[in-house]
């Protein structure tokens, strides 16, 4: 390599970081759409020097090697950042220090306010028969919706699929607001009811995907085969049809019962006094501040969903062996 | 040009390559000719496609090094060689019409649209594929791909084209077409052809040399005849074509060209002793199928001839030739073709469990370099020992039901 | 005859209960929203009786236009930057070993069985002006000791991205899966360099993943209303925001119900264009959970 190659290089990396510098230095200190239009007419500057642009290409093709990893650094880059905040979470929850700034030593004192915190346990149960009941009504409602979908098809059924798929991508503060809107009209009172329905309403488009999922794998010729051997249309379903779907109908269960759990944006729109969820409840916790605790009480739901999903697992792998 | 530049057009020096702890090639050394179609031949996982990924530069060996015209190619990456490749599943750009497809590399190579055009028309006619020409691969046919394919790596003008079992995704009527064509398209083009199969039938017809490979070595490199008829170990042997394998030791060196083997519960056998080996040495023979004469009555023949006695174990109509299994002093089964050169049906035929005289010409047997047991499993079994597929329909027939019922059950475990 | 009645009542029953539950629980309060922004708001909260075109003026509020670029911006750049990010991701996923592969979706995916809200306030604790992150900035000069990191648009951005990258990640890398390998291994035969065979054959290869992750962050991001309200501040609002407080602060059903209408209006094409390509090709991923 000659110097003068060397010396254009520098330039170039000099360039590089200063560009660098500008975009992170523009992200963190201006207002966003300022940041943002100079980033790009940065980049732009970027891309029109084609010497530079040129000089890019041929240093990703000397450092092939480094670019090669690009991808598996950027994946395992973005799982820490995926559980990095949810680490910072875990330990402050034992953190004797108010703020996550500072060490103040191990305690255990966040968890026994927590459950002294009589709301939080009201707040719980109502999530759980929020849960219960949804789960069990749209688990129902789902399957009926999935094998009529599987089963029949013209344009009832193109109308059926839209209404029960369109859910899943509306936006959750639309379905919110929509049903609160409607429960006003027709002047029902918010509650404990008003939630539950509008739980069973975003469940059953999820349970119906899972279950069809499962019908699109299924041997349709098992259901002949139990015909052909007998079986009435009933028997059929219930012997051969629900029993092989069955999987199908229990992870749409497990997911409506985490997404009714999980809920707040819909729940938030159509509670009533008195009918606090939990996520609600951890809201209003989280706007009044009262952080430590939030931490204590997000550690024992991570640490509860973490166990559920390492039992489901466990079973899973020893039903895959068996 | 000169010879040698000819001979060393392109080496294997020393490559091996591991994966983790197999190593898929070991220590492979290989000279290949300017123009020659030359085929890698083995079975799956011989490390012929891991040798010829080498060559395109889509892996790197952990040993040695690949001569391509006098130059070390072995770290120049994939898209500076002048080397094109012929993908198994074709790898046409399914978002790219044919003609997309055709000029592609010579859009990255920058050159002029005309000249790109001009190219990528010649290549079309050469395929006959003009009239195709902005149709995408997944509206084209199966044979039409494989032309697209070709056309997309030759347009390039490599060096070398590798053709990774291109025909193995096509049937049989198509598959002995494109040899064909492939062939005359290498008339017109003249570059080096290499060529992976594992199906000796495509390796022999269309190939100047072959290499067999096995287990990441190469066995054998020769012309098809070579390889056929002097197979250098058990497994070239066994893999191309049909053989019988006797083992034994030198009991007797006759003169500079025979001598005599004895194998355990036979007699002594003449052989032809083009390896010159020793008195006492342990010596496997291989015998082909065709080269043996099967006969009901003593055979009149020259003392150069051996002729063994055996029962007829089992017999198998081809229609231009049958095939017996002989079972001989016991131990012994031999697998041989007799060719119907004459009218079959006037003759007294051979069947089951005849008494038969089993005969060759003592230069028709090879003794082998190397031998390994395992290769006796490459060899064709007799019908039973297959099972279903080849079931006598006429003796199922004779069979009562429950029988019929009994060989089901059994299919089914 | 009998048994075609005998089927078509079959249908009827399997169809009649979740069609009717949408009907009445989904289709008519979306059609409400549409109805109540043309009706006169009540002062207790709720809605009068009569019509009126008078609510829909409320939309010229002054800082209404603000909202709305704010809202586009963060929905956009929340989706190219997540998409940005994916597709090495998914290549890279599609590509390892399958023990590394099952790892990397298994820990992919559990951010969506944990609460929602609570990975949205671990990033407040992150945030925090007396947290390590703005320590960690200010050690290293890259701040000074004034600057906030939390309650402004960026950290919406951040969060935005955190929240929705699985969504992006999940469908580009089923396409990805299936994408035949081959196909790059014969560009850079025919010369292509690495990243041109990138560009020139992964990306078309994928495009049907992408187009999906693309609207399955896009149309959440503009809705979004719990992380600009926990991590954003005054300037950081989103249309999602203004609905909220319309309903909840100001008790001003019909305003909110007009701004909604709007929201639905922008997000109808891609939400169309959604349910086209669920219908041609039914085989695609379906959302695992859908967040905001």
């Amino acid at each position: 390599m000659t110097h003068l190659e060397k010396f254009i290089r520098a330039i170039h990396t000099i360039l590089l970081a200063f560009l660098t510098y500008g975009l992170v230095a523009n992200l963190l200190g201006k207002s966003f759409p300022m940041a943002t239009t100079q980033t790009i007419l940065f980049l732009l500057l970027l891309v029109l020097l084609s010497p530079v642009r040129s000089r890019i290409a041929a240093f990703i093709d000397r450092h092939q090697p480094v670019f090669n990893k690009f991808p598996g650094i950027l994946t395992w880059g973005i799982l820490l950042f995926f559980y990095l905040p949810i680490i910072l979470l875990v330990i402050n929850s034992f953190n004797a220090s108010r703020t996550s700034g500072s060490w103040d030593g191990f305690t255990f004192k966040w968890y026994v306010q927590l459950f002294k915190h009589r709301e939080i346990w009201y707040a719980l149960r109502s999530t759980l028969i929020v849960a219960v009941i949804a789960t069990a009504a749209s688990t129902i409602l789902g399957t009926l919706a999935a094998i009529a979908l599987h089963k029949y098809k013209g344009y009832i059924q193109n109308a059926h699929y839209c209404l029960v798929y369109t859910p899943l991508i509306v936006p959750e503060i639309l379905l919110g607001i929509g049903l609160l809107l409607f429960f006003v009209a027709l002047k029902v009172e918010l509650g404990l009811t008003t939630v539950i329905i509008a739980h069973i309403t975003f469940c059953l488009s999820y349970v119906t995907m899972a279950v069809l999922s499962r019908l699109q794998d299924f041997d349709n010729s098992i259901i002949e085969a139990s015909e052909d051997l007998g079986a009435s249309s009933w028997t059929t379903t219930w012997r051969v049809l629900i029993p092989v779907i069955f999987p199908g109908i229990l992870s749409g269960a497990l997911l409506a019962f985490t997404l009714s759990l999980d809920d707040f944006v819909i729940s938030f729109f159509v509670a009533g006094p008195g009918s606090t969820t939990l996520p609600i409840q951890i809201y209003s916790m989280i706007k009044r501040g009262s952080m430590p605790l939030i931490n204590a009480l997000s550690t024992l739901l991570l640490a509860i969903t973490f166990i559920a999903i390492l039992i489901y697992q466990i079973v899973m792998n020893r039903k895959n062996k068996t | 040009m000169g010879v040698y530049e000819l001979e060393d057009f392109l080496r294997f020096k020393g490559i091996s390559k591991c994966f983790g702890a197999t190593r898929a090639v070991n220590n492979v050394n290989l000279s290949i000719k300017r123009g020659e179609i030359f085929s890698l031949l083995g079975p799956s996982g011989c490390g012929k496609t891991t040798l010829l990924r080498m060559l395109a530069g889509f892996e790197t060996p952990t040993q040695g090094s690949i001569i391509l015209g006098g130059t070390d190619i072995t770290d120049v990456p994939a898209n500076k060689r002048k080397v094109n490749t012929v993908f198994q599943s074709y790898a046409l750009f399914p978002h790219m019409t044919v003609r997309e497809n055709i000029a592609y590399g010579l859009t990255i190579a920058h050159e002029p649209k005309e000249l790109i055009r001009e190219k990528v028309d010649q290549m079309l006619t050469m395929i006959q594929m003009q009239e195709h020409a902005n149709k995408k691969p997944s509206q084209i046919s199966g044979g039409q791909k494989q032309r697209t394919a070709i056309a997309r790596a030759l347009v390039l003008k490599p060096e070398v084209l590798l053709l990774d079992e291109p025909l193995a995704a096509l049937d049989l009527k198509l598959r002995q077409k494109m040899l064909m064509e492939l062939s005359l398209i290498h008339d017109e083009v003249g570059i080096t052809f290499i060529y992976v199969t594992h199906d000796q039938g495509e390796a022999m017809s269309i190939s100047d040399r072959i290499a067999v490979m096995n287990n990441g070595h190469i066995e054998q490199v020769g012309t098809p005849a070579e390889i056929y008829e002097a197979p250098r170990s058990s497994f070239v042997a066994a893999f191309i074509g049909d053989t019988n394998f006797f083992d034994g030791k030198i009991s007797k060196v006759i003169d500079a060209e025979y001598c005599i083997l004895d194998v355990p519960d036979l007699p002594p056998i003449l052989c032809f002793n083009d390896k010159k080996l020793a008195l006492g040495a342990n010596v496997h023979l291989s015998i082909r199928p065709e080269k043996f004469q099967i006969s009901l009555e003593k055979p009149q023949v020259s003392d150069k001839y051996n002729v063994l006695e055996g029962k007829v174990e089992d017999v198998v109509y081809q229609g231009d030739h049958t095939k017996y299994w002989v079972t001989i002093a016991d131990d012994w089964k031999i697998a041989l073709t007799r060719q119907h050169t004459r009218f079959m049906l006037d003759e007294k035929p051979i069947t089951w469990n005849d008494h038969v005289f089993v005969y060759w010409f003592a230069d028709d047997g090879f003794m082998l370099d190397r031998y390994s047991v395992e290769d006796e499993d490459l060899l064709q079994v007799p019908p039973q020992a297959v099972g279903e597929t080849e079931i006598d329909d006429a003796a199922i027939a004779e069979l009562p039901n429950a029988t019929m019922l009994n060989i089901q059950q059994e299919d089914e475990q | 005859m009998n048994s075609t009645r005998k089927k078509t009542l079959r249908e009827v029953l399997l169809t009649i209960p979740s069609f009717v539950w949408l009907t009445v629980f989904f289709l008519l309060p979306t059609l409400i929203i549409f109805a109540i922004a043309f009706k006169p708001a009540s002062f207790d909260g709720r809605v009068a009786d009569g019509w009126t075109w008078r609510t829909l003026l409320s939309l010229r509020n002054p800082n209404y236009p603000q909202i709305i670029w704010r809202t586009v911006w963060l929905s956009l750049a929340t989706t190219v930057i997540s998409l940005a990010v994916s597709i090495p991701i998914a290549y890279y996923i599609a590509r390892c070993a399958a023990w590394k592969r099952n790892l990397i979706l298994f820990l992919t995916i559990i951010p969506f069985w944990t609460s929602f809200l609570i990975r949205i306030f671990a990033w407040k604790a992150v945030l925090h002006p007396d947290g390590f992150l703005k320590h960690a900035m200010v050690f290293l000069h890259l701040i000074d000791n004034d600057t906030l990191l939390l309650y402004r648009p960026e950290a919406v951005l951040i969060v935005m991205i955190y929240t929705e990258l699985p969504f992006a990640i999940l469908p580009i890398y089923a396409a990805a899966e299936k994408f035949d390998f081959a196909l790059i291994e014969a560009a850079l035969d025919l010369g292509a360099s690495k990243l041109k065979a990138f560009f020139d054959v992964f990306i078309p290869g994928i495009k049907a993943g992408v187009v999906s992750a693309c609207l399955m962050v896009l149309i959440p991001s503009f809705g979004s209303y719990v992380v600009p309200d926990v991590v954003g501040g005054l300037g950081s609002e989103m249309i999602g925001n203004v609905i909220v407080a319309r309903t909840f602060t100001d008790r001003n059903l019909p305003a909110a119900s007009a701004l909604a209408s709007v929201l639905i209006l922008a997000l109808l094409i891609p939400m169309l264009y959604f349910l086209k390509g669920k219908k041609q090709g039914q085989n695609e991923p379906k959302p695992a959970k859908e967040v905001v």
